[in-house]
């Protein structure tokens, strides 16, 4: 999981500040919540709680460990990108539990489409901050192609 | 004629209608189908209220064919009202409009009619109208996000949907991400809120709500907010409370009910001594932070409080959780704070010199205590202190009684708990109360409250002690006291104050050099009327007053002060009357009552809430007053003695007269002309002699009757037989003097018992006993009928061949009627009864004539009416009479013969013969 990096760059305006603080919050509350989605997804699916999801297929690497060099932009677009990823993952989790693993478990399909949401507005509040620092360029085009729906 | 045209013009009339009919049906009915005549439109329209209407009502071509039918006859109908022809237009021959201005007088169902050959009326057409209003704009669309447990949230939103459509009107809670928008929700039941399960923090949503009918739709306002801001959260859970090392805190431990990646909290502590309802909240300030324990300051010691605490989101934004579940916590123990309340009550003992004095005090608030009070230690010193040693004792309960001599003393008392000791409390007990008192000491009630209040005295006071007690006729006034500052003049007692009880407040003021005398004053909490009225009755009752009595009732019977009584009396049929009477009475005069009345008279007793009577008494006033009788007795009776006196003066006076003609002189045998013929005839001075012995007066009555010598009516022996038998048989009989003349009215009666021999006796005894002489002759040519015995100057002793029954040659058929008339005939002179008498009787049996008789009956008649005087019983018994001529003569008679002198008289002037004569028949034989 990864954490927006905003504090190295403060934004100046109060709407950059809200918006920061928005999405830091929101991040920090996916974070939490995807940590007890996963308990309950291993518990359900039988998988060994030691599961490492450090490396995950389709999903990029985490931006700091790429170090300082990357401006805040270009770590905000590897964030958004990473976003947009596990916002596609989770609706396929979602598809496969709610037509064929746990059609029944509906508490469970809707904590995922909870995190669903929680990952779309990230994703949004996170285009929305490129948007201010990019010089008005679209934050989707930037960030690469939009999941087609949020449920 | 007229008739006749009126007739056929309404059977024409029925014609044409039954024609249109027929012609109407007739075309429906030749399509197949049923078809009407026309039809209206709009059909069946949505109208909104208050606007503009129009309709159209077209008639078919064929119709107009048939019936002969015009656009003009058509009438407009609400439900069975006519609309108003002025709405009407024809627009053409088969067109027919109607327009309402206002819809709002619309109704369902508007018909179309035609009034065919201007009587009928057929429908043709109708339409239903719907009318409504367009939905207004929500207005205050407000939101909130309630936490239903820790990881669920629902948000719910509500609206005012504004005014009623009258239409099936939807209601629709939109909402939308920046970027996407979101499932819309839809009330159920309601159409005023609406609640969203699926809510995201930290996201900013645009809410709104979108209404919409068939006439129309309508959107309220869009709000922005980031649901995180409007979230009502769960209040804390499992809080505790512990006490720590410190008696004044205790430290408060909770869990929240929401993450902290979501909001961070603050709080509100709220907390009260358990025994109190007001709450006491810690500085919010101090709880503005995130947190989880928190430690109350400032407490009290050995105090039980109750906590709850509640949180919102650490900005403010959003709502108050409700309140948590109540925990309460004790806090450590202190040394008390303060001393008991002491006081003392003091007993004269049998010493002269000597006190026993009750210290006692009360328990410490648990607000002074500060814990378990485990002993209280007592110090008692005498002034001057350096007198004795001061004395120190340690007891448990909250008394101590001490023997004392007299003087001034200093006691002390401290309590103590497990953790230390309390201030000393000082109660200085002088020799005497010789200091100042309270004055104008008042109680009264107040806020439901006893209120006792005083003026103080000059001196500073360092403290008031009130004592107080219930007065009671059935329990001991058992006393409770109080402490007051000095300061104070008025307090309310602290205790179980009773209504409607009696109570006796004292207080007494204490210095710090001795104490004063107590006031006391009398006061309720609250009165009520009496529990029952006195009982009242009658201590006198005259002719026109009655003097009332009663017992005043008793103290646990008042319920209040009593005011007054009032006496309620009336008779049965007149007024009731009321007279008040001051309290302090037990006795009242009714006065200017009527005589010889009824009366019936209550009482009742007042306080100042009301009366109760007490039972109804019933007098009846007296007929005569008070003397009255005595003063129409007396008189009488003065009046019945003075009749009585003069009656007997009067009879005094005319003795002679009455003698002579109730007691007519009966001559004297002795002076009778037989006596004086006889050569042998006692000399003359003999019977003066004689009327020495027998006063005039009580000789008079003794008859001389003649006696004829040829009677054959004489006493046999055999007729005297009984009386013989009488006089051996040892009888009872009335020992009067019942000699011939006397009166029953000089003899008293008397009862003596005799037998034959002390008769005898007597006889011998007298031994100048004088004889009768039995005349059995009639009296001036009369028969008698009773035997007859005259007395004999004789004082010859009888001689027993005297009373050979030969001797007697009369019968003695009457011998009892005759005895009778001897017997009231007799003399008082009478000195013996004895059998003398019959055998006297036996010889002489002369006969009476019935002059005598007559004049014996007045004498017997004379008897009669003085028998009061003597023995009446024996009034009407012949056997009587008889006995009280045989019976021998008594003692009592001889003696008193004696003392007369008689005998002896007779003695010495009757020559010593013994011998006795017999008078036969017309003779008498002097001896």
């Amino acid at each position: 999981m990864w954490v927006p990096a905003l504090a190295e760059q403060p934004p100046v305006t109060l709407q950059h500040h809200n918006l920061c603080s928005h999405a830091i919050l929101l991040a920090g509350k996916i974070r939490s919540n995807v940590a007890r989605l996963l308990e309950s997804y291993v518990e359900r699916q039988g998988l060994d709680r030691t599961i490492s999801l450090d490396s995950v297929e389709g999903v990029p690497g985490p931006a700091m460990e790429q170090g300082g060099e990357l401006t805040v932009a270009v770590r905000l677009g590897a964030n958004l990108q990473a976003y947009r990823a596990l916002q596609t993952l989770l609706g396929e989790v979602l598809e496969e539990q709610g037509f064929h693993l746990t059609p029944l478990d509906m508490d469970f399909h809707a904590s995922i489409q909870s995190i669903l949401l929680q990952v779309a507005a990230l994703a949004y509040q996170l285009e929305e901050l490129l948007a201010l620092l990019s010089h008005g360029r679209p934050a989707w085009e930037a960030a690469g192609p939009r999941p087609s729906q949020l449920v | 004629m007229g008739t006749v045209s009126k007739m056929s013009s309404r059977w024409s009339w029925v014609m044409n209608a039954v024609y249109i009919f027929v012609s109407i049906c007739s075309f429906g009915v030749s399509g197949g189908l049923v078809q009407s005549c026309g039809y209206i439109i709009p059909e069946s329209p949505l109208l909104t209220l208050g606007s503009n209407f129009t309709a159209l009502c077209i008639l078919n071509e064929s119709c107009l064919d048939f019936g002969n039918i015009h656009a003009s006859q058509i009438i407009w109908k609400i439900k069975s009202s006519v609309v108003p022809k002025e709405q009407y237009r024809v627009i053409n021959r088969t067109v027919s409009s109607v327009t309402f201005r206002d819809t709002s007088t619309l109704a369902t169902p508007l018909t179309c009619n035609v009034l065919a050959d201007g009587q009928i009326e057929q429908n043709i057409y109708g339409i239903a109208v719907t009318l409504g209003l367009p939905p207004e704009k929500p207005e205050n669309l407000s939101c909130v996000v309630r936490q239903m447990s820790k990881n669920k949230f629902i948000m719910t939103c509500t609206w005012n949907p504004g005014r009623d459509t009258f239409l099936a009107t939807d209601f629709c809670l939109k909402s939308q991400w920046p970027l996407e928008t979101l499932p819309d929700c839809k009330p159920k039941g309601v159409n005023n809120s609406c609640e969203i399960s699926n809510v995201q923090f930290f996201v900013n949503l645009e809410v709104w709500v979108e209404a919409k009918n068939a006439l129309g739709k309508a959107e309220s306002e869009h709000i922005n907010f980031d649901p995180v801001d409007i979230v009502k959260p769960l209040p804390p859970r499992n809080l505790t409370v512990s006490s720590g090392e410190l008696p004044t805190v205790l430290k408060l431990s909770w869990e929240n009910q929401i993450i902290v990646v979501e909001m961070e909290l603050k709080f509100n502590i709220r907390y009260r001594i358990s025994d109190s309802t007001d709450w006491m909240e810690v500085p919010p300030e101090d709880t503005a932070s995130h947190r989880t324990s928190f430690t109350v300051q400032s407490l009290k010691p050995y105090t039980k409080y109750v906590f709850s605490l509640r949180c919102m989101k650490k900005d403010g934004l959003g709502y108050w959780s409700d309140w948590s579940k109540e925990k309460s916590g004790v806090t450590s123990e202190a040394k008390p704070s303060k001393g008991p309340p002491l006081w003392r009550k003091i007993d004269i003992s049998h010493s002269p010199n000597s006190w026993t004095v009750h210290l006692i005090w009360k328990e410490l608030d648990r607000s002074e205590a500060n814990g378990i009070i485990l002993r209280y230690e007592v110090t008692v010193r005498a002034r001057p202190s350096l007198s004795r040693p001061p004395e120190k004792y340690s007891v448990n309960s909250t008394n101590l009684t001490l023997n004392l001599t007299n003087g001034t003393y200093d006691v002390t008392v401290t309590a103590h708990n497990r953790i230390g000791g309390s201030p000393p409390s000082v109660l200085l007990i002088p020799a005497s109360n010789s200091k100042a008192s309270v004055k104008d000491i008042k109680a009264y009630p107040k806020d439901g409250k006893l209120w006792v209040e005083w003026t103080a005295p000059d001196n500073s006071v360092v403290k008031y002690v009130i004592e107080w007690c219930m007065v009671s006729d059935s329990s001991d006034c058992t006393t409770e006291w109080q402490q007051e500052l000095g300061t104070s003049q008025g307090t309310f007692l602290k205790g179980d104050i009773k209504p409607f009880k009696c109570y006796l407040i004292t207080v007494y003021p204490l210095y710090t050099n001795g104490q004063g005398n107590g006031q006391s004053t009398k006061a309720y909490l609250q009165q009520s009327m009496p529990e029952k009225g006195p009982t009242v009755q009658t201590k006198k009752v005259g002719k026109a007053e009655a003097v009332l009595v009663w017992k005043p009732l008793a103290v646990d019977e008042q319920n209040g002060f009593i005011r007054y009584y009032t006496i309620l009396y009336r008779t049965i049929s007149g007024n009731e009357t009321a007279v008040n009477v001051d309290p302090s009475k037990t006795e009242y005069t009714l006065s200017s009552l009527s005589s010889d009345t009824l009366y019936m008279v209550k009482m009742e007793a007042h306080t100042d809430e009301g009366g109760t009577s007490g039972p109804v008494f019933t007098f009846t006033t007296q007929k005569f007053g008070k003397g009255e009788i005595e003063a129409i007795v007396v008189p009488v009776c003065l009046a019945f003695l003075l009749s009585i006196l003069l009656g007997v003066l009067f009879c005094f006076n005319k003795r002679d007269l009455i003698k002579k003609h109730i007691w007519p002189n009966v001559p004297d045998p002795s002076k009778s002309n037989i006596a004086q013929w006889s050569p042998q005839t006692p000399t003359k001075h003999n019977f003066s002699s004689k009327d020495q012995m027998y006063p005039e007066g009580s000789f008079t009555d003794v008859s001389v009757v003649e006696i004829e010598a040829d009677d054959k009516k004489s006493f046999s022996e055999q007729d005297l037989k009984p009386f013989n038998l009488l006089k051996k048989e040892k009888n009872t009989s009335e020992g009067h003097s019942s000699g011939i003349g006397g009166s029953s009215c000089m003899s008293s009666p008397r009862q003596s018992v005799s037998d034959s021999d002390e008769s005898e006796s007597a006889q011998n005894t007298s031994s100048t006993v004088q004889y009768s002489t039995v005349v059995l002759n009639g009296y001036r040519d009369q028969i008698p009928s009773v035997q007859v015995f005259s007395r004999s100057e004789s004082t010859q002793p009888l001689l027993d061949s005297e009373e050979k029954p030969e001797d007697n040659p009369g019968g003695g058929e009457s011998a009892t009627p005759r005895q009778q008339y001897f017997k009231q005939n007799s003399s008082q002179d009478e000195t013996s009864t004895d059998g003398s008498h019959f055998e006297r009787a036996k010889q002489v049996t002369p006969p009476i004539n019935e002059e005598d008789l007559v004049g014996l009956t007045q004498l017997q008649i004379s008897d009669h009416s003085s028998q009061p005087c003597g023995s009446g019983q024996e009034k009407n018994k012949p056997e009587s009479a008889l006995a009280d001529v045989l019976s021998p003569s008594t003692e009592g008679q001889i003696l008193r013969l004696e003392t007369m002198g008689i005998n002896t008289a007779t003695v010495d002037e009757v020559p010593k013969s013994y011998m006795p004569q017999t008078v036969r028949q017309g003779g008498y034989m002097p001896q």
